[in-house]
C-alpha cells in the first residue's frame, strides 16, 4: 500500500498524514517483531536452549547457598600476623530467588563455574 | 575473567553509549563445593569474579546444562592435549590455577530475562574461551524484546 494517487514510495512525495488503516501497521510491525526474533535467534544460534533446558525447572526449587569469599587478616598461636582466606555462608536460597534477586532492568547472566581454582 | 572483562568494558561504566551491551543486566556466579579449596575460591571472587557467588551443592544447574563431562573417554592424547590447551590459554592471561576440587562436571553461562526465565544457555567447551561475540548478540536480543515489549504496551494504552 502506497500513499495515495502517487503510486510512488519514495520520501519526497509522502504525505505527512497517515493513510495505512490501523490493520495494516499493526500487521507490519507484527511480523517486524518476529523477524527481530528470528534473526536473534539465528544471530545466537549456539547459545539457543535446548529442549531438554526448556523443560528443566527443577533448578528453581533447589538450594543455592549465597557465599561471601574474603581474606581476613589473622595471627597465628605463633603471634606471627597473616591472612586467611575464608568462605563464610550467608544464607539459604532457592534457585528462582537467587536469580530474582540478581536479575536487572533487563535480565541476569550466570557462569557456572566448574573449578574456581 | 572473560565474563568479568566484558563487563567491565561493556556494562553500564563502559565510555559510549553504544559500547553498554551489558547495560541492565547483573551478573552472578555458582559453584559446585566450599571447604574444598576455599582459597581458590577467595582470589577467584576476589581478583577474577567480583560478583555474587552462590554454592549449587546439588548441582541443578549443571544438570540444566547437561552435566557433561569434561571427559567423557579420556585417552592419553585427549587428556594431554586438553590440559596443554587450557594451561596455554590460562597461562597467557597470568592467571594462577590449581587441580582441586571437583573438576570434571562442566559448566557454562545461562542468560535469563527479567522475570527468571532462561532464554541462552552456553555449554562450557574445554580449554576454549567464552562466546563474547554470541553473548553480546544473545543480549542485544533480549534488550530489543524488552524495548519491543515496553513500546506495544505504550501502544497499547494509547489504543
Amino acid at each position: 500500500m502506497t500513499v495515495a494517487g502517487t503510486g510512488d514510495a519514495s520520501g519526497a512525495q509522502i504525505c505527512s498524514a497517515p493513510l495505512f488503516p490501523k490493520e495494516v501497521t499493526r500487521s507490519v510491525k507484527k511480523q517486524m517483531l518476529h523477524f527481530k526474533e528470528q534473526a536473534a535467534a539465528t544471530c545466537a544460534s549456539s547459545l539457543t536452549l535446548t529442549k531438554s533446558m526448556l523443560h528443566d525447572t527443577a533448578w528453581k526449587q533447589q538450594a543455592m547457598i549465597e557465599l561471601k569469599a574474603m581474606e581476613e587478616s589473622s595471627s597465628s598461636p605463633d603471634d606471627s600476623p597473616g591472612n586467611s582466606k575464608v568462605v563464610q555462608e550467608i544464607d539459604v536460597l532457592t534457585g528462582r530467588e537467587m536469580v530474582q534477586n540478581n536479575t536487572g532492568e533487563i535480565g541476569s547472566i550466570c557462569l557456572v563455574v566448574r573449578r574456581p581454582g | 575473567m572473560t565474563l568479568a572483562a566484558l563487563a567491565a568494558m561493556y556494562g553500564g561504566d563502559a565510555s559510549s553509549e553504544e559500547d553498554r551491551h551489558l547495560k541492565g543486566f547483573r551478573i552472578f556466579g555458582v559453584v559446585k563445593e566450599t571447604n574444598v579449596d576455599d582459597e581458590g575460591l577467595v582470589d577467584f571472587g576476589s581478583r577474577y569474579f567480583p560478583f555474587p557467588l552462590y554454592c549449587d551443592q546439588s548441582y541443578s544447574l549443571y544438570q540444566f546444562l547437561g552435566s557433561h563431562k569434561a571427559f567423557e573417554i579420556p585417552s592419553l592424547w585427549t587428556l594431554l592435549t586438553t590440559f596443554l590447551d587450557a594451561w596455554k590459554r590460562i597461562s597467557s592471561k597470568g592467571i594462577s590455577w590449581n587441580l582441586k576440587g571437583e573438576g570434571l562436571i562442566k559448566g557454562g553461562l545461562i542468560i535469563f530475562d527479567r522475570k527468571g526465565i532462561p532464554k541462552y544457555a552456553y555449554k562450557e567447551t574445554m580449554g576454549e574461551d567464552l562466546p563474547v561475540q554470541e553473548i553480546v548478540l544473545a543480549v542485544q536480543a533480549m534488550r530489543r524484546e524488552t524495548l519491543d515489549a515496553g513500546h506495544n504496551k505504550v501502544l497499547a494504552a494509547q489504543q
